[in-house]
């Protein structure tokens, strides 16, 4: 009996660490913000106590909330299709043997080490509608026209989506590169055998034997697609009009420049509810196995 | 014949398509690299954000270890990197190690419980932190920075290495067990040299973003002395207006460590992913 | 087998560091944080009395560190009871950092702060020291110029040290005007035909920006001056009249005018306000609209001043032009010592030998009587005099609450992209009022 005592106790010590630290740096901040956005509080003086008041708000009369919350769906499905379909097309590419494939490997991962105010700056010139890059090489194969990216509100965020889509790339890229690594070429070479040919092998083989891979690619995207904060603030701070405004961006505006602490933590709630929604499935369906 | 000349076309196909993606790939960092060159004369007087430099302004570089205290703020980086990564590291094995290994309830619970972490926005912890850190005097200290950033790294840590630990069959345990081994040291015996690959993956991502967190280590250190990069990176850019030659050499100048260790651990990054998806 | 020796030492070290660490030591940190009502070490090493020195804490922008750093050296040397700390963070970081140090009661001795309503946040909130006893007793009125005390009292307490007082006017190439045989514009009619000859010649009159909108709303506020003349203008800023009126549609319907005629650069609704120069510099643009501080910027990016000039915008009545303040502020919780020791480094800080060493830190003229810029700077006097003789009013952006001025921000993104009619956008700008006065 003494024994098994002990192994469980030691068990737990294993979690400790990881736990003690976790609560103080993230579950205490959470349970502030909760508090918090049940107020009224600018920060600095008396918090007012307002309830629920501050989440009914910003559903039933904020536009700009509305928009950024539209925004960030957009953003998503934005990503889901592009982001993942492309990473996924890259990776598959780069996972055929050929000379310098770890050279382009590495290229395309490049840009997400590249300090966010960098990339804002990089891709506003590449916008800029008279001197940027994109303008000017339309010039120079002669097509006429000055399309201003950042400015118009019909084309701004898929400007901005671009520009996240440069630099966020690389990650999901290497995800399903280590999940291509998975699929066994002796699978791969049975189903050649059994009449597959490539783009039926691909949709009928790989992709559900990369079916865990996706399941991760697709919850730390969306995550990331909720949170999106750097590359928008740069490049356009939440504008023309809140065409570009995102939950974070506007959280932060309310939250640091017009001070109203309780609504801007009341929707950084709201994000993690989002989130919640969608890793909680997520996580219970790939424990199953446990 | 038929078969390899097939082949030598797809290959071929494959390089085309690479290198056009790659040529607009660049485009961006081409744009960083030539401004880098440039003098503010230069920026200034017309030759276009994309055009070359007529003398190449080493000054920018020049500026930015001088000027910019680049090589400070780059010590400070690489000595809060370098010792956050491998601690949180280790602690995150060990959670994950007692998450799919050990004998606890409610793992799954415990797991999502984690999770959380990745979901919370940053900018919502700045408060609380800061109010916690300055009554138990921890504002401007490493120890603090290290802290906060240990308790951010954990969700995605665990995630990652509970899910290479999953891939590993139970069968090794019990053959470790009948030799006699406890707990602790199946642990670091057998599980970690096996998780290496992972463990080599999670440094190459922590590092890069331990290296580029700006928002944390803007708030809690405020001696100039102790910042890190992207904090430092930001005292380039002016109050006006910004000399984009200096910031763009500085940028350039920041980016060489993380690419060491990118480069230096990648050939593990692919292998070791692999576990994590396969979970 | 090398890993885990490498993970248990590792740890050991890391643990080794904590005590360490914990004693809240970096490198070379003297940082001592202002609690207001909080506990620990930090109280007592920022009072004087028994302990000898009084520690100060001065949070500023990092652009002046070239000249702060060996200022505050000298100062520290030739001060034996007082140690100054500075610490620099960039224009947006500064903002972030005062909040949350606000908010958790760990503000610093003094940091620096732009008026209007980003200042008076803090004035109105009980952060700042109010210096109004003290300027009495110390005859600042006879030191610094009125104009900035008065923007730098909210409440009719004043709660900040003025140390910038920044005014605004409208710089243009007069190399351009000439090529075009333009003159400088003296009722706003003219300046639309200036606009308009510009314009024919392939020059975009006005280098705006619109990111974050305030440098659009320069010539906004100038517009409203002109369609609502100064009483209505005043009022309308103070809140005392509605923004839901007839003038602010005519300003706002010129301001789309504008836009639609192509007066302000492709795309500008997007761009960054810290690029406008590039056009200006270029010679894309040939009007800019800026502060005195724009002819150190010039000089300082290799360009040619005696291309450029300045004049007030002929927006009627005195051709008022705007002005704003840059001050530091104080902790309301500083100890007599403290604010002393503070008071004494600002005066050194902006003493004249100071000045005349890194001018090119400072905005210049300093907000004190009798101070000047050095001469190379050949607008910054007709600004200034533009300020005395025609009269100012607060800029519009510090002048508003932050969530109105986004309000007027969004409403000139709206009009730009011909989202909204003007008399839409007037509607937007009083709706948004009314919302923060309900708040």
């Amino acid at each position: 009996m003494k024994k098994k005592v002990n192994l469980k106790i030691g068990s737990y010590a294993f979690l400790m660490p990881a736990l003690i630290i976790y609560v103080s740096v993230i579950v205490i901040p959470v349970f502030y913000s909760l508090y918090i956005s049940l107020f009224k509080w600018n920060g600095i003086g008396a918090m007012e106590f307002v309830g629920l008041s501050n989440y009914i708000n910003l559903f039933l009369n904020d536009s700009i909330f509305l928009t950024a919350l539209k925004n960030n769906i957009i953003w998503i499905l934005l990503t889901l299709l592009v982001t993942m379909t492309t990473a996924l097309g890259l990776a598959v590419m780069l996972n055929k043997k050929f000379k310098g494939r770890t050279f382009f490997r590495g290229f395309f991962y490049f840009p997400c080490v590249i300090a966010p105010i960098a990339v804002s700056i990089i891709w506003r010139w590449i916008y800029n509608p008279s001197v940027g890059f994109i303008n000017e090489f339309a010039r120079l194969i002669g097509l006429d026209f000055s399309q201003s990216w950042l400015s118009d509100p019909k084309v701004s965020i898929y400007a901005v989506f671009v520009a996240a889509l440069w630099q966020a790339l690389g990650q999901p890229m290497i995800l399903f590169l280590a999940g291509l690594q998975g699929v066994s070429i002796e699978v791969l070479e049975a189903s050649l055998i059994d009449g597959a040919n490539g783009t039926k092998q691909f949709f009928l083989i790989t992709v559900p034997l990369l079916k865990e891979t996706f399941v991760i690619v697709i919850a730390t995207l969306i995550v990331a697609a909720m949170k999106v904060f750097d590359v928008v603030q740069g490049l356009t701070g939440g504008g023309p009009n809140n065409a570009t405004q995102m939950l974070s961006t506007y959280m932060y505006s309310q939250t640091f420049t017009y001070n109203n602490v309780g609504v801007g933590t009341a929707i950084s709630c709201i994000m993690v509810v989002i989130m919640m929604l969608v890793i909680v499935p997520y996580v219970s369906f790939t424990a199953k196995d446990d | 014949m038929q078969g390899k000349q097939k082949k030598l076309f797809k290959k071929a196909i494959l390089y085309i398509i690479l290198i056009l993606i790659a040529l607009i790939w660049i485009i961006p960092m081409f744009t960083l690299v030539v401004t880098a060159l440039k003098s503010k004369q230069d920026f200034y007087s017309g030759i276009g954000l994309f055009g070359l430099p007529e003398n190449i302004a080493w000054d920018n570089f020049i500026n930015a270890f001088t000027k910019g205290r680049l090589f400070t703020y780059m010590k400070n980086d690489l000595i809060v990197s370098g010792l956050k990564v491998p601690l949180g590291i280790f602690i995150e094995a060990l959670a994950a190690y007692a998450l799919t290994r050990l004998d606890i309830k409610h793992k799954t619970g415990i797991f999502i419980f984690f999770l959380i972490g990745m979901m919370l926005p940053m900018q919502a912890a700045l408060v609380p932190i800061n109010i916690i850190y300055s009554k138990l005097n921890l504002l401007n200290t490493y120890f603090g920075l290290f802290y906060v950033y240990v308790g951010f790294g954990i969700s995605f840590g665990i995630l990652i290495l509970r899910g290479f630990m999953k891939g590993i069959p139970k069968d090794i345990d019990e053959a470790a067990y009948i030799d006699g081994c406890n707990k602790w040291k199946m642990f670091i015996h057998i599980m970690v040299p096996i998780i290496k690959p992972a463990i080599a993956t999670l440094l190459i991502t922590d590092f890069l973003s331990t290296w580029n967190e700006y928002l944390l280590a803007s708030v809690i250190i405020n001696d100039n002395a102790m910042k890190t990069v992207p904090v430092g990176l930001m005292t380039f850019v002016g109050e006006h207006g910004t000399d984009y030659g200096y910031l763009c050499a500085g940028v350039l100048i920041a980016i060489i460590p993380v690419m060491i260790v990118y480069l230096f651990f990648q050939r593990y990054f692919v292998e070791g992913m692999t576990g994590a998806v396969k979970s | 087998m090398l890993k885990l020796r490498k993970f248990i030492s590792l740890m050991l070290v890391s643990l080794m560091l904590v005590p360490l660490l914990l004693t809240g030591c970096g490198s070379g940190n003297g940082e001592t944080s202002k609690n207001v009502g909080g506990t620990g070490t930090s109280e007592t090493a920022g009072k004087t009395g028994t302990s000898g020195k009084t520690s100060i804490t001065f949070w500023n922008l990092s652009t002046r560190q070239e000249a702060l750093d060996p200022i505050v050296e000298a100062f520290n040397a030739a001060n034996d009871d007082v140690e100054v700390v500075v610490s620099y963070y960039d224009t947006d970081g500064i903002k972030d950092a005062c909040k949350v140090a606000a908010s958790s009661g760990t503000l610093p001795n003094m940091w620096f702060n732009w008026g209007g309503s980003l200042g008076g946040f803090y004035a109105d909130n009980g952060a700042t020291y109010d210096l109004t006893g003290y300027a009495e007793d110390n005859n600042w009125p006879d030191v610094f110029t009125s104009g900035s005390l008065d923007l730098c009292t909210f409440d009719g307490k004043l709660s900040g040290y003025p140390t910038a007082y920044n005014v605004l006017n409208v710089y243009y190439r007069k190399d351009i005007f000439e090529k075009y045989d333009l003159e400088v514009p003296k009722t706003f009619e003219e300046f639309e035909e200036v606009c308009a000859a510009l314009k024919e010649n392939g020059v975009t009159p006005i280098s705006t920006a619109g990111l974050n909108g305030w440098h659009v709303m320069r010539f906004v506020e100038l517009l409203v001056e002109y369609y609502a003349g100064e009483d209505l203008h005043d009022k309308l800023s103070a809140f005392d009249e509605s923004w839901d009126n007839q003038y602010v549609v005519q300003a706002l319907a010129k301001y789309q005018e504008f836009c639609e005629k192509g007066y302000f650069p492709e795309g500008f609704v997007t761009a960054n306000p810290d690029d406008t120069r590039l056009a200006m510099m270029t010679g894309e643009c040939a009007m800019d609209i800026q502060g005195q501080w724009y002819d150190g910027q010039i000089l300082s990016d290799g360009g040619d001043l005696s291309l450029f000039g300045t004049f007030a915008l002929p927006v009627g009545g005195t051709d008022r032009v705007s002005a704003f303040v840059e001050m530091a502020q104080f902790n309301a919780g500083n100890s007599d010592a403290e604010l002393e020791a503070c008071i004494r480094f600002m005066d050194y800080y902006l003493s004249d030998e100071n000045v005349e060493q890194y001018a090119d830190y400072y905005n210049l003229p300093l907000p004190k009587i009798g101070s000047e810029a050095s001469a190379e700077y050949i607008n910054i006097p007709d600004i200034m005099e533009t300020a005395e003789t025609n009269g100012t009013f607060t800029i519009t952006d510090q002048a508003f609450p932050a969530e109105v001025a986004d309000g007027l921000f969004n409403v000139q993104d709206a009009l730009a992209n011909g989202q909204m009619t003007p008399e839409e956008g007037a509607a937007a700008i009083g709706a948004a009022v009314e919302a923060y006065q309900n708040k």
